[in-house]
């Protein structure tokens, strides 16, 4: 549970982003489950509201609130908090998206642009590093301890007026939390993505485009007092495809994950069921 | 009361000032116009920011992106002091190349040895690249207004600008 400093400490934090005076910005925001490079301008500040189904055994859903903020034109901040609907003792073991941190944790995130190549009119080819630090909000996830979370993941691609491709990979450490430790994640993304000439226009008034989406993990063993919990791990492929609009200041995304492999779950004696396929809905906001 | 005689010198001296100060306000040396090409803006959001960052400068009137030719379109007021380098650096912070520009200037043409330069209010200094004057029958301290292309900066203090149309500004 957040004692009462930490509620004060996460409270001024988003005040302080809540009131900070708006200034220029720009996004660019791509898939809704792949990693992607952030292309936000110094000084901006967007929002994202974020809703997220999945479901093994039983559904859960939840809601997030993430904050970004762009103190330099390469480094852009977030904070993201979690608002569980429907939660589940049995839940995938994913960041769900992969911007974003896992169903039940809180996250302050840094993306650091490390590599930029403007290559020509519309065209870019950049790569970006990702980290972050994650406090949960819940006690237990499929009956092990939650503990403080660690992420760092590194993405690159390529954005064009027409193609999108990203590519990139992560992993998320969990920390011990009174003798139980939640299994690591691994993970690799792969996107491709497309504008339709008709939004390849001027000065387009709703900007469009579809991605095909590959999410692939490597969920480790849980472990309780050092012992590893057997055939708690899985690993597994989805691909999916999501849809991006964008219209002035406003983006939205809506995305859906079908598991094609996963290597548990069928496997007589595995402590994991099969996934079902997983659901975004991402509402953005610029602050211009 | 003291006699007015006694504030001469104080009165001649603040109107020696004001006198100096008149042509000041005269010279109306800036950027008029500007269309900058800019590399790797992709997204409408993108444009959205970049052109909200430029309207927010000092001076300017309009500023349209095309996305399509990946341009910014500004239009400047007779009274500022929004340098390029200023411009340029809103792109770069937007997280954009600026690249070549065709720019319309008004400000003091200068002949330093073989270069010949114009001046303006900001600290921009632009060079005139394989400029004719006699081509222009025009002389160094003339007040122009000039359409040239720049090239894309490379590290250096000044702008190369190649002429296009000079046009001096008519002694009053």
């Amino acid at each position: 549970m957040i004692n009462t400093r930490q509620k004060i400490l996460l409270l001024t934090i988003a005040v302080v982003f809540n009131y900070s005076p708006p200034v220029a910005a720009q996004g660019g925001h791509g898939p809704a489950f792949g990693l992607a490079t952030p292309t936000g301008g110094k000084g901006g500040i967007s929002y994202n509201l974020t809703f997220m189904s999945l479901r093994q055994d039983e559904p859960t859903a939840m809601l997030r609130h993430t904050w970004n903020y762009s103190p330099a034109q390469k480094l852009q901040l977030n904070f993201s908090t979690p608002t569980p609907i429907q939660n589940a003792t049995k839940r995938p073991r994913t960041r769900g998206g992969s911007l974003m941190p896992g169903f039940g944790d809180i996250e302050l995130s840094a993306f650091y642009r490390f590599h930029q190549n403007n290559l020509g009119v519309g065209n870019r080819f950049e790569s970006t590093l990702i980290t972050g630090v994650s406090y949960p909000v819940d006690e237990k996830r499929g009956g092990i301890n939650s503990g403080s979370g660690f992420h760092l993941a590194a993405v690159t691609g390529y954005a064009s007026r027409s193609w999108y491709f990203w590519g990139g990979g992560g992993w998320q450490y969990y920390a011990e939390k009174s003798g139980e430790q939640l299994g690591e994640v691994i993970y690799a993304t792969g996107v491709i993505g497309l504008r339709p000439r008709y939004f390849r226009e001027k000065n387009p008034h709703h900007d469009w485009r579809i991605f095909l989406e590959s999410v692939s993990e490597w969920t480790g063993n849980d472990r309780i007092g050092e012992v590893d919990v057997a055939n708690s791990n899985k690993q597994k492929v989805l691909i999916g495809p999501s849809l991006l609009g964008l219209y002035g200041a406003w983006g939205v995304s809506i995305g859906m994950l079908f598991p094609v492999y996963e290597s548990a779950g069928t496997v007589p004696g595995s402590l994991i069921s099969s996934e079902s396929p997983r659901a975004m809905i991402n509402l953005s906001y610029w602050f211009f | 009361m003291k006699p007015i005689k006694q504030h001469y010198p104080f009165l001649l001296s603040a109107l020696a000032i004001l006198l100096m100060l008149i042509p000041l306000g005269n010279v109306k040396a800036q950027i008029l116009e500007l269309d900058q090409k800019i590399f790797g803006m992709d997204c409408a959001p993108c444009a959205k920011g970049v052109e909200v960052r430029m309207k927010k400068m000092d001076g300017v009137t309009d500023a349209e992106i095309d996305l399509k030719k990946g341009e910014a379109r500004l239009i400047f007021d007779d009274a500022h002091h929004t340098s390029l380098k200023q411009i340029q650096r809103s792109i770069i912070d937007g997280g954009f190349s600026p690249k070549d520009a065709q720019i319309k200037v008004r400000g003091m043409l200068e002949k330093e040895q073989d270069d010949w330069h114009l001046i303006t209010d900001t600290d921009d200094i632009f060079l005139l690249k394989e400029f004719d004057a006699e081509q222009y029958e025009i002389e160094t301290g003339r007040e122009v207004t000039i359409e040239a292309l720049i090239a894309e900066r490379d590290n250096q203090d000044f702008w190369n600008l190649t002429v296009d149309q000079l046009k001096a500004t008519e002694k009053s």
